[in-house]
């Protein structure tokens, strides 16, 4: 069968889309961007923004000793600057400590956000919980969204009987309640991160098998696939050039925005005991950390502010700004406004 | 406007603006759950708080002290010259909450029934030993000596002797007087008997609601039976000054008993109530709506209870808690399928089997650890520093022996000379453990780690927080190379700590394949002799002994504290309780 | 569409048999010596843990353990709660009132409440009433509830002084214990605030309903905020339809459109939601419950996860999951119902 040539309209610049322009003009859509922007700088950057004040062992996996870590992180000219940045040893999420009181410390010269109960740098772990948010958002939804896209890609193109098992399935896994499942795997397979962001993972699929399933068969329904099939393509070919495509791409997007409030899943871990290990720098961990002292000696109720408001403020941040940015983007790529 | 003004006053009504709670309720706010009301199958200290209460013993701590003793439901008693045999006359006339009087009968039948169910998981196994000859219940002990799969006729005969050995064990002559016989002396059996595993029970009651018979009829069906789904789980018929309202869940309502034989309590009822989160239970305290609450931790005392208005800080420098904790060196560890050895050899990359073998690897340990540290950073100050594994209170403990205090540089002398000198140039990497949640032995991880990794850059130390489950699995099968643990005492006897931790054959000392032949022979000397001064001697013998050879290091003990309104009174602090005083000892101004 | 009910009924079974499967199967991953820790709480137990791994049978391989299981659930016998020391139907029986009570007053002030500020975002689009309600929502959202918990219980119970912790005060605890005990009291439906109407006395139901404000308002702070979000984004698609362009050029008036038209087809997402809400409240209220001291079926759950409960977290899940299912059917028959468009076969 000849391949049929169509009359490819020409594909409009991203830069010209109306879609850009709509997003471009929309005051909170900037607003989102921007912060989303700023916590991958952090994290990013998070060994060189924390060189003066890393933990005993991370300088040692690095290779690092403490009298040159400035320097040598700082410096993007060093492979240990780009060996820290781009792969840093797992001893470096740990938050160091000083000391070990329990009692929180107040911000010092040396500590600008204060010692959370335990001694841990808050700082530190301010920063480095930035990359873990990323981290764990960026392949929670990355599994989720793999073992949704097989899923509902399956159902979508095979549909009858299939479609009908794996909905059931797809059903039933979303029924589960997904909190204990993750609070049982956790408390099975233990505290690594690994366990608890499969867990959140095999919880949040169904969300996009289902989602990739509506979108497929919206497309399905369009004018062009007809034209397509009338055109004599194949189903295979129909399926992997036009509907996948287009099922896919808001899918993906919609999910990525996902990103932020894994963190609020894993924050709940902490506080029901179940999160990473203590002295993870992890947001919501902190923020657990905190938890005896939201109220202060009698007198000075707000003694401990620096406990909890800091890390408290960056998952709102975090959050907030990603929900922004969905938005955004969601209300820029509707056709009908 | 007057409607406005009515509305406001009925709102506020409404809405509660609360008063304390009235001057005969005592309401206490704590964490950690009841476990079971049955005395035969309670372990915990929550369980024990309330059994404490509502049911008696034959005798029991006087107030606050250790060492001496009040009658209770036994007026006096007497040990045989072989210490074999121990009578006690009963105190007469006194009732239970059913209105049943309390006669011999119902001690033989608490007893026989608590060596009759003997779980596997309650204390009855201290009581066996002495009474019976085993440690586990009939079937358990079956299983121990016959096999898996053992001939029926063997079975039947084992079981039968067994229970004539319960039989036997208690007796009665007459209505008030009782007859203890043990298989051999055990100088620690009076104090055994103030635990609440051998409270008295309404025995008539307790057989009326479906309990065991009393009678070798039924015996086998309570066979290390789990008393959690039996009647008396919930529900109590005791001597105690205190009767069972309710329990449910959470809550523990109970009211003074009207027929109590002793005197009449000042508060008539009491609320037992589990608060999980400690914020919670502060502004409680702080509100009045709790009498006594309790706190986490020495930090959240310091910081947030000190100064507060009508609240009261109770302490006294010279209380110390039943406890002993310490860092165990473990000399056999399992070496199959163990992932915390690392290489499993001398080469820097993990520790051999045999590496606690070697006693300056452990003096080096015991000289990295800064107790002076613990003190003053976990406890605020608050702590006292333990000579040996045995509480400062006990019988026997002796403050005079050296302890392991920081010292860097012996602990590198040390290192230098261990394994010959080889350890030092190939270094070493091991795991220590500790259960989440248990800050106290995290921050002893992580400053051993911190102290000895300093001393020589080819030392490296993980330290991995795992959840109760895995911890007690990973010790279980003596997979820790080092690892941070407690013990609580179960009866006010030293020889519940020194078996456990000195003898080869006790619990921590078999799971740390200690074996000191001195150590073992001192330890069974003074648990066979009742002489308190001899016994004290050889105990100071093998506290001194532990500082030679260091197969573990204890660890301090935080100071103890109670925190309650400042109107209530008659507070005193008994480490052997687990409530540390009795309600019927207090009252409110 | 009754055949489709009953269809999607009987799938039921199926479902709970696989979330059982799924639970028992995941917890035979742990040696027994690790599933003996439901059993041991202290260093003392600890010591015995071999009689224990016999007396509860731990060893036996994963078809009997799972057989024995079932052959009980058949029989009404779902196993014995560890956490709560009684059989596990009677603390689902105990706790779901508590839970009940507390969703029950949340559950539809928060519909209210979300989807008024939702509709009202929408109509304000990208002005700044809609810029705050959104900048709120994700804020209140993002808040750990249990920061939001304790702050209340700070700020209102303890420094303020209003309302309690708990379901009642210490001394109603008690004197209905007493009055339970003497059969004065009688407990119909396990929710306080009805059964203190059902037996004559306003006393319980209002302090009931003092105890219940603070752990509502969290709830419906957090949950709110989701919605509210779902609420404004279907709104505006609503908004965006042609129907809407075809009112507004016949002349009626924006509120009609908005309040008459747009508004009842924007409700479909939302009884999607307000359908699954009693699953998305259970992250809530076991928090909540926790903070509080509510003894609900959340903090049960916590509690058996953490302590590896496993005939309590299994009896949780099967109840969950018949809930959550059910849920699901009734909110498919309501679409059929709502929306003329949607038919089943």
């Amino acid at each position: 069968m000849a391949e049929a040539t169509l009359f490819k309209p020409k594909r409009e610049s991203f830069w010209r889309s109306r879609a850009w322009r709509r997003f471009r003009r929309n005051p909170l859509a900037i607003v989102g961007t921007l912060i989303v922007l700023f916590f991958m700088l952090v994290a990013i950057f998070a060994p060189a923004l924390t060189a003066d004040r890393m933990g005993r062992n991370c300088l040692r996996d690095l290779g690092v000793k403490r009298t040159e870590a400035v320097k040598v992180l700082r410096n993007p000219l060093s492979p240990k600057f780009w060996r820290a940045t781009l792969h840093p040893p797992a001893s470096c999420y740990k938050i160091p400590r000083k000391g070990y009181s329990p009692i929180p410390k107040h911000p010092s010269k040396k500590y600008p956000l204060g010692l959370s109960g335990g001694g841990y740098d808050i700082l530190y772990g301010l920063i480095w919980g930035a990359r873990s948010a990323f981290y764990v958002g960026i392949l929670v939804i990355s599994v989720a969204l793999l073992i949704g896209i097989l899923i509902g890609g399956l159902t979508g193109y095979l549909g009858g009987w299939v479609d009908h098992a794996l909905m059931r399935f797809t059903d039933a896994v979303y029924a589960f309640p997904g909190l204990v499942l993750v609070m049982v795997a956790v408390t099975i397979f233990g505290r690594s991160l690994t366990t608890i962001m499969l867990a959140i993972a095999i919880v949040s699929w169904p969300t996009y098998a289902r989602m990739l399933r509506g979108n497929i068969l919206k497309v399905k329904a369009q004018d062009f696939v007809d034209a397509a099939r009338a055109l004599g393509a194949g189903p295979l070919r129909i399926f992997f050039k036009h509907v996948l495509p287009n099922a896919i791409g808001p899918l993906i997007i919609l999910a990525s925005l996902d990103i932020g409030s894994i963190v609020l899943s894993v924050a709940a871990l902490s506080f029901l005991g179940l999160g990473p290990e203590i002295g993870f720098a992890d947001w919501g961990q902190m923020v657990n950390f905190a938890r005896n002292w939201i109220v202060g000696p009698p007198g000075e109720p707000l003694k401990y502010w620096y406990t909890w408001v800091w890390p408290g403020l960056a998952i709102a941040l975090f959050v907030l700004g990603w929900n922004l940015l969905g938005d955004a983007v969601r209300d820029a790529l509707d056709p009908r406004s | 406007m007057k409607h406005g003004r009515i509305l406001t006053l009925a709102a506020a009504l409404a809405l509660g603006l609360a008063f304390a709670t009235p001057k005969d309720t005592f309401v206490h706010m704590t964490f950690g759950e009841v476990d079971t009301l049955d005395p035969a199958q309670a372990y915990d200290t929550a369980s024990g708080y309330i059994l404490e209460n509502i049911y008696e013993t034959l005798y029991t701590y006087k107030k606050d002290s250790l060492t001496e003793y009040e009658p209770a439901l036994a007026v006096s008693y007497s040990i045989s010259e072989d210490g074999k045999t121990y009578t006690f006359q009963l105190r007469k006339g006194v009732k239970f909450h059913s209105g049943n009087p309390m006669t011999c009968r119902d001690v033989e039948y608490s007893i026989e029934r608590l060596l009759v169910t003997n779980p596997g998981d309650s204390a009855g196994w201290f009581y066996a030993e002495s009474l019976v000859g085993y440690d586990v219940n009939a079937k358990a002990a079956a299983a121990e000596e016959l096999g898996e799969n053992p001939d029926p006729k063997k079975l039947e005969a084992f079981l039968e002797a067994y229970w004539q050995k319960i039989d036997q064990s208690v007796e009665c002559d007459g209505l008030y007087t009782v007859k203890f016989h043990l298989v051999k002396p055990d100088p620690s059996f009076f104090a055994k008997l103030m635990y609440t595993a051998s409270s008295v029970i309404d025995s008539k009651w307790a057989i009326e609601h479906g309990e065991w018979s009393g009678t070798k009829k039924d015996w086998k069906d309570w066979i290390g039976r789990d008393l959690r789904q039996g009647y008396l789980h919930n529900h109590a018929s005791g001597t105690g000054a205190y009767k069972l309202v309710k329990w449910d869940g959470k809550n523990v309502v109970a009211e003074a008993f009207d027929g109590y034989w002793g005197k009449k309590p000042a508060i008539k009822k009491v609320l037992v109530q589990v608060v999980d989160e400690q914020a919670t239970r502060i502004e409680a305290l702080k509100r009045g709506d709790a009498d006594r609450v309790t706190i986490n931790d020495r930090a959240t005392l310091e910081s947030q209870i000190r100064g507060l208005p009508g609240v009261k800080v109770w302490e006294d420098k010279n209380w110390a808690p039943a406890v002993a904790s310490a860092i165990f060196f473990n000399q056999k560890p399992s070496v199959q399928d163990n992932p915390y050895l690392g290489s499993g050899k001398l080469d820097g990359k993990g520790v051999p089997p045999d590496f606690f073998q070697d006693v300056h690897v452990r003096k080096a340990f015991a000289y990295a650890f800064d107790q002076d540290a613990i003190i003053e950073d976990l406890y605020l100050g608050h702590g006292v520093k333990l000579t040996m594994a045995l509480p400062p209170s006990f019988l026997g403990y002796d403050p005079n022996i050296p302890i392991y205090n920081l010292d860097l540089d012996k602990a590198e002398a040390h290192f230098k000379k261990a394994f010959g000198g080889k350890l030092w140039k190939t270094g070493f990497e091991l795991t220590i453990l500790y259960n989440e949640g248990n800050t106290t032995r995290q921050t002893i991880a992580e400053m051993l780690k911190a102290n000895i990794e300093e001393i020589n850059p080819k030392f490296k130390i993980n330290v991995q927080g795992v959840q109760w489950p895995d911890f007690i699995r990973a010790v279980s099968k003596r997979q820790l190379p080092v690892f941070v643990l407690g013990w609580g005492a179960d009866y006010a006897d030293p020889d519940n700590f020194v078996y456990t931790y000195y003898h080869s054959r006790g619990y921590y000392g078999n799971k740390i394949g200690l074996k000191d032949a001195e150590l073992d022979r001192l330890v069974e000397e003074a648990r066979s002799i009742t002489d308190p001064k001899k016994r004290a001697e050889l105990y100071s013998k093998i506290g001194h002994r532990g500082y030679e050879i260091v197969p573990f290091v204890p660890y301090p003990l935080p100071s103890p504290f109670m925190v309650t309104r400042d109107n209530v009174v008659g507070v005193y602090y008994n480490p052997m309780r687990s409530g540390e005083f009795l309600w019927k000892d207090i009252a409110k101004k | 569409m009754l055949t489709y009910a009953i269809r999607r009924l009987l799938q039921l079974p199926i479902v709970l048999f696989v979330v059982s499967v799924v639970i028992v199967g995941l917890l035979q991953f742990l040696p027994p010596t690790a599933r003996a820790a439901a059993y041991v709480k202290s260093e003392q137990q600890l010591a015995h843990i071999d009689e224990i791994i016999k007396q509860y049978n731990l060893d036996a391989p994963f078809y009997v353990q799972y057989w024995t299981w079932l052959k009980n659930a058949l029989k009404g016998n779902l196993g014995f709660s560890r956490v709560d020391k009684k059989p596990v139907l009677e603390s689902i029986a105990t706790r779901l009132p508590v839970s009940a009570e507390l969703v029950l007053y949340a559950f539809l002030p928060t519909l209210l409440f979300s989807v008024w500020l939702g509709t009202l975002a929408a109509i304000y689009r990208d002005r700044f009433l809609d810029q705050l309600i959104r900048v709120l929502a994700v804020v209140f959202w993002s808040l750990p509830t249990f920061v939001l918990g304790i702050a209340l219980v700070a700020v209102v119970y303890g420094y303020l002084k209003l309302f309690g912790i708990g379901r009642l005060p210490p001394d109603l605890i008690i004197q209905l214990a007493q009055q339970a005990n003497a059969g004065e009291f009688r407990y119909y439906t396990g929710l306080l605030t009805i059964d203190g109407l059902l037996n004559g006395r306003l006393d319980v139901t209002l302090a009931a309903l003092k105890h219940l404000v603070l752990p509502t308002i969290t709830l419906i702070l957090v949950l709110g905020a989701q919605i509210v979000r779902v609420m404004r984004s279907s709104m505006l698609d609503e908004l965006g339809k042609d129907y809407v362009r075809t009112a507004r050029a016949k002349g009626l008036p924006e509120k009609v459109v908005y309040y008459k038209h747009a508004r009842r087809n924007a409700l479909i997402p939302v009884i999607t939601l307000a359908g699954l809400m009693f699953a998305f409240m259970l992250n809530g209220v076991v928090i909540t419950e926790t903070i509080f001291n509510l003894p609900g079926l959340g903090q049960w759950a916590a509690a058996a996860a953490v302590q590896l409960d496993q005939p309590s977290i299994l009896g949780f899940a099967l109840f969950t999951a018949l809930i959550v299912a059910l849920a699901n059917i009734a909110v498919d028959m309501l679409y059929a119902l709502v929306d003329p468009r949607i038919r089943y076969e």
